[in-house]
């Protein structure tokens, strides 16, 4: 029945042409090549080693590794990353 | 602009060490505290945030039992705390600030756009003359006046737009470029009027307009003759003089006439030999104070100057009274030479051209001239006639009579 009602609520959403990430709260991510990754939409950090940042979102976990990484942002809404990323992986 | 925000606003940096320091950031983040250059360093974290954030971080801190250590302190409010003892530099800054608006309240720049047939000084020069000038508090300008008094001067500037943008006063002009002018009314002077030669000459053709001609083509004429009458007899049945009309003589009369040509030189001329060599001298004028490094070099006065020489502008157009530059000085030895007879002759044939082109350009149809060139030992003379043609009358007001009735009158036939 939830999951029914889950589809009905997302065909209407689909036909209004909101977008995405206002729709469902998904995550925006954007990168600038190998540098600089910026997230929207994000819960919180579970983790922030030097090496690693691992972020939660509404649907699962964000991996990033790599080398240098700093947050060059932090707010509730925005983080930016930039260091040398080398693999992004999501987890459920 | 954002570091700027930042830098006025202040900012620390920190390290951040504890058991929980992610839920230290994510309580930041729920707090609406902003963070960057977040740095994982040896097991302790490296923040960076603004005084007004870190004000609120003591119960956050407590909450995740996290502990801070100022590592750097950045920003204005810093500044003026670390430099708190030093008023001068406050007097000094607040007085700079004082300055900066006094300054900002006077017209530095006067800046003109749009001109081709004017130029800039012109139209700078103009305006000076009506009180608008570098250096003119704006509370004294007034726009609209600038706009009519401009178009009012300059009758092909067709619309004026002034306004002040900051310091400075722009000027927005668009002139008449089609070429179109309002041409003058015609005044003719229609008082009853003679014409009289002004010259000497054999009459070569008349077309008459109005008055009565008193010459015919071949005649020859005096200066003060008279050429064409403006008092026109009234004739009645019995061929008799009843009255006079007067009108205003016009006529193209042309006279054929010489003029006496003599122009004279000396072959003897003194000769200057420059030399490569170029000294340069570099001055300073402020005002009417000169500071001339020439003046220390003798000069024997065989030498010529050619200054090149620049003005000081603040702005744009705000020209300052200094004057910077260089003399350059180039030495130079006399001789006395002749001129070689070919030259001469070069030399007289110019100047004939000159005066005959002088002459062409006041309307004088030239048609020949017997100008011969004698070449002496010391001095080379032009002298001969050219014959002209040309437009020599003079208007002299009519002398008005009454005719008397019943008496002939020799004109009437003419």
């Amino acid at each position: 029945m939830m999951k029914k009602m889950n589809n009905i609520g997302s065909s209407w959403l689909g036909r209004m042409q909101i977008p995405p990430d206002l729709a469902y709260q998904e995550s925006v991510i954007t990168f600038w090549g190998k540098r600089e990754v910026s997230i929207e939409n994000y819960r919180h950090i579970l983790e922030y080693r030097c090496g690693r940042i691992v972020l939660l979102l509404k649907n699962g976990k964000l991996c990033i590794n790599g080398t240098n990484l700093i947050i060059t942002k932090y707010s509730q809404e925005e983080m930016k990353i930039s260091g040398q990323i080398h693999e992004i992986t999501f987890e459920s | 602009m954002n570091q700027l925000i930042r830098f006025c606003r202040g900012y620390v940096r920190l390290r951040l060490s504890g058991r929980m320091p992610e839920r230290f950031l994510n309580l930041c983040a729920a707090n609406q505290i902003e963070l960057w250059d977040l740095l994982y360093v040896d097991d302790s974290y490296q923040i960076t945030m603004s005084i007004s954030d870190f004000r609120r971080l003591g119960p956050l801190c407590h909450k995740a039992g996290c502990r801070y250590h100022i590592l750097e302190k950045h920003g204005m409010p810093f500044f003026f705390y670390n430099n708190r003892k030093r008023k001068g530099f406050f007097v000094g800054f607040l007085f700079f600030c004082g300055l900066l608006y006094m300054m900002s309240c006077y017209i530095w720049n006067i800046h003109i756009d749009g001109n081709y047939a004017n130029s800039t000084n012109t139209i700078l020069t103009f305006l000076e003359q009506k009180g608008v000038y570098h250096g003119i508090r704006k509370k004294g300008v007034s726009c609209q006046d600038i706009s009519a008094e401009v178009r009012a001067a300059f009758p092909n500037v067709t619309w004026v737009s002034t306004r002040i943008m900051g310091t400075q006063l722009l000027v927005d002009i668009k002139e008449n470029v089609d070429g179109y002018k309002e041409r003058p009314k015609d005044e003719k002077d229609e008082a009853p009027c003679d014409l009289v030669a002004s010259s000497e000459g054999e009459v070569v053709k008349i077309i008459t307009r109005s008055g009565i001609p008193k010459v015919t083509e071949g005649s020859a004429c005096k200066k003060g003759d008279l050429l064409v009458t403006g008092e026109i007899p009234i004739l009645n049945d019995a061929g008799e003089t009843i009255q006079y009309e007067y009108v205003h003589a016009d006529s193209d009369i042309f006279l054929k006439t010489k003029y006496y040509y003599y122009k004279e030189f000396k072959r003897k001329y003194t000769h200057r030999t420059y030399s490569d060599k170029l000294s340069k001298y570099p001055f300073l004028e402020i005002g009417n104070i000169r500071m001339d490094t020439t003046k220390l070099i003798k000069d024997e006065g065989t030498s010529v100057n050619y200054e090149n020489r620049h003005q000081l502008f603040l702005t744009e157009n705000f020209a300052l009274p200094v004057y910077y530059g260089n003399t350059t000085r180039r030495e130079y030895t006399k001789s006395e030479k002749l001129y070689p007879n070919e030259t001469c002759k070069k030399i007289a044939n110019k100047q004939l051209q000159q005066y005959l082109d002088g002459l062409k350009k006041m309307g004088v149809q030239i048609l020949g001239n017997d100008v011969k060139i004698d070449i002496t030992d010391t001095a080379c003379i032009a002298k001969g006639e050219v014959t002209v043609v040309l437009q020599a009358k003079k208007e002299i007001p009519c002398t008005i009579q009454e005719a008397s009735p019943g008496k002939d009158n020799s004109l009437d036939e003419q």
